[in-house]
């Protein structure tokens, strides 16, 4: 495709979302500016494509060091046994080829604010603007003993991957009879509802296949931190024999040749073990200077999710302060309307425009059991006297009951969403 | 004096292209000032939706192609107000006024239907 037809192309409408904004750029004959985007996830991607079909001729370069896309979302289905990781797995080839959005696939090693740029084994990236969307850290400093070589025995499958097929793994080839326990962190971290819907499909599952089995649930928090009321009612349903929920439950130490997880009260000795660790923004944001003293995730505007301790450095995602942003929760679909909120305001800042109001939503599914799901959904908009992202009067709530309806939409949502994305 | 005129003649081209270009690019850039404005104002609302409506057919959570301008806007308020069953509908149509379901209704029936629907 010659740079005639591919601009072309992407003018009449490849999957474009109709943003005519393009036209714009057609007779620049360089780049107008160079956007260079950490983390080819949920946020990363929304952001470059949105940057792509506003103006194609702006260059956006993604840094990740993984070289394919393995979703958060539906990765419970894995470990559910409803789904194999090939399901939740797509190439970046489309958004290379069709959008011109290029890639390269190493880690970051730092972020060089004074100069502009990034550094990865093999390249000085350096940038215009730079979007950083590097996800959560995983965090184990709270556990004493802790090593990574215990990752095998206690995987987290908190990020979408070789873990999570691990414990999809163990947990299918764990005999009838056997004990899984699952640690849930303190919140904020990473997907609200997600370790409660892993339980729900873990015992959907061992109730169907291994009736024998339990499930010893230990979470930090006091309560079930998002969709509580549905979970809870699901779980004295169904599974009343086999989820053993506790509280106030924080893992301290481990000991992997006993498989025991040790809280401040109790020892568990399991089978199968899923520690999903407390979670921070990543260390590469702190050491540029992007945390603020004794806080965890950075800090933003939340206008336009520019970073409020650095020049042309935009920050979205999970790892976003919620004290700056406003009580958003740290799930993919936010960070895909992040990621479009903040391409829209880079674009209105090469352009050097006005920049326009963010308005992003939000509906997480999930599945209660191999059968039927749950959601939560709301509108959010800026509240200009409170300088904060908020949810719009009434328009949030949950799904009433649970229904097979509601799992089909959330594996059409998933469809939708990853093609929003990908294609 | 041929060779000579040829080049004047080349020369003149040359600028002239280069004029035109200067002026195609002022006008491509101030329409699309004003107008990537309104576009992109829209699109602001639009682009989230896109998060559960796809352009597949099959889905469950329906396709916001070729639909007509009056039936997306009634639909929306229709939820809003509560006269439409679907309580995940209802939940999002009230998130935006009457003025913003407008600019949805128009997004989704023209520049998102002409641009984006096969």
């Amino acid at each position: 495709m010659n740079r005639r037809s591919f601009l072309s192309s992407l003018f009449y409408g490849v999957s474009s979302f109709g943003l005519s904004g393009s036209i714009i750029s057609q007779s620049y004959a360089k780049p107008l500016a160079k956007v260079v985007i950490l983390g080819g996830g949920w946020g990363g991607l929304s952001a470059a494509k949105t940057i792509k079909l506003l103006s194609p001729e702006v260059e956006v370069i993604v840094v990740e060091k993984e070289n394919m896309f393995r979703s958060c979302p539906i990765s419970n289905w894995v470990i559910g046994q409803l789904k194999s990781m090939e399901d939740i797995t797509f190439k970046y080839d489309r958004l290379k080829n069709v959008y011109g959005i290029k890639f390269i696939n190493e880690e970051v090693l730092e972020i060089n604010i004074d100069k502009k740029s990034l550094i990865t084994k093999n390249y000085n990236i350096n940038y215009d603007k730079l979007i950083l969307s590097p996800g959560v850290e995983l965090d184990y400093s709270s556990i004493d003993n802790w090593n990574a070589s215990f990752l095998n025995t206690f995987p987290a499958a908190w990020k979408a991957g070789k873990e999570t097929e691990l414990l999809a793994y163990k947990i299918k080839n764990m005999s009838n009879g056997g004990v899984i326990s699952i640690s849930i962190p303190l919140s904020p971290y990473r997907c609200p509802p997600g370790p409660y819907e892993r339980i729900s499909l873990i015992a959907s599952y061992i109730k169907k296949y291994k009736p024998a089995s339990k499930l010893i649930v230990l979470d930090a928090n006091q309560k079930i931190v998002s969709k509580g009321k549905l979970f809870k009612k699901a779980w004295d349903q169904m599974y009343s024999d086999i989820i053993e929920y506790r509280s106030d439950s924080r893992v301290v130490e481990v000991n992997p040749k006993k498989g025991i997880l040790s809280t401040d009260f109790d020892d568990i000795i399991c089978d199968v073990a899923n520690l999903i660790p407390p979670q921070k923004a990543p260390k590469l944001l702190d050491n540029a200077g992007l945390i603020k003293k004794n806080e965890s995730w950075a800090s933003v505007n939340p206008y336009d999710f520019k970073s409020t301790l650095a020049q042309d450095v935009f920050i979205i995602g999970d790892s976003t302060s919620q004290i700056s942003v406003g009580k958003v929760p740290k799930s993919g679909y936010i960070a895909n309307s992040m990621g479009k909120v903040c391409g829209l305001a880079v674009i209105c800042e090469i352009f050097d425009k006005v920049k326009l109001s963010p308005s992003m939503i939000n509906t997480c599914y999930s599945l209660i059991s191999s059968e039927e799901g749950i959601s939560v959904s709301a509108v959010y908009s800026y509240n200009e006297d409170l300088q904060k992202i908020v949810s719009v009067d009434g328009a949030s709530g949950l799904s009433p009951e649970s229904s097979s309806i509601i799992k089909d939409n959330a594996w059409d949502w998933a469809q939708s969403i990853w093609a929003d994305m990908l294609s | 004096m041929a060779n000579f005129l040829i080049r004047k003649k080349l020369c003149m081209i040359k600028i002239n292209k280069y004029l035109n270009l200067i002026i195609l690019f002022n006008i491509l850039f101030n329409i699309n000032i004003s107008f990537a404005n309104e576009a992109w104002d829209k699109a602001r609302l639009a682009m989230p939706c896109a998060g559960c409506h796809g352009l597949k057919e099959t889905s469950s959570i329906p396709s916001l192609c070729n639909l007509e301008e009056k039936y997306i806007y009634n639909s929306l308020l229709e939820y809003k107000e509560k006269k439409r069953e679907n309580y995940l509908m209802q939940i999002i149509a009230n998130g935006y006024t009457e003025n913003e379901i407008r600019s949805l209704s128009v997004y989704f029936s023209k520049t998102f239907s002409e641009k984006v629907c096969k």
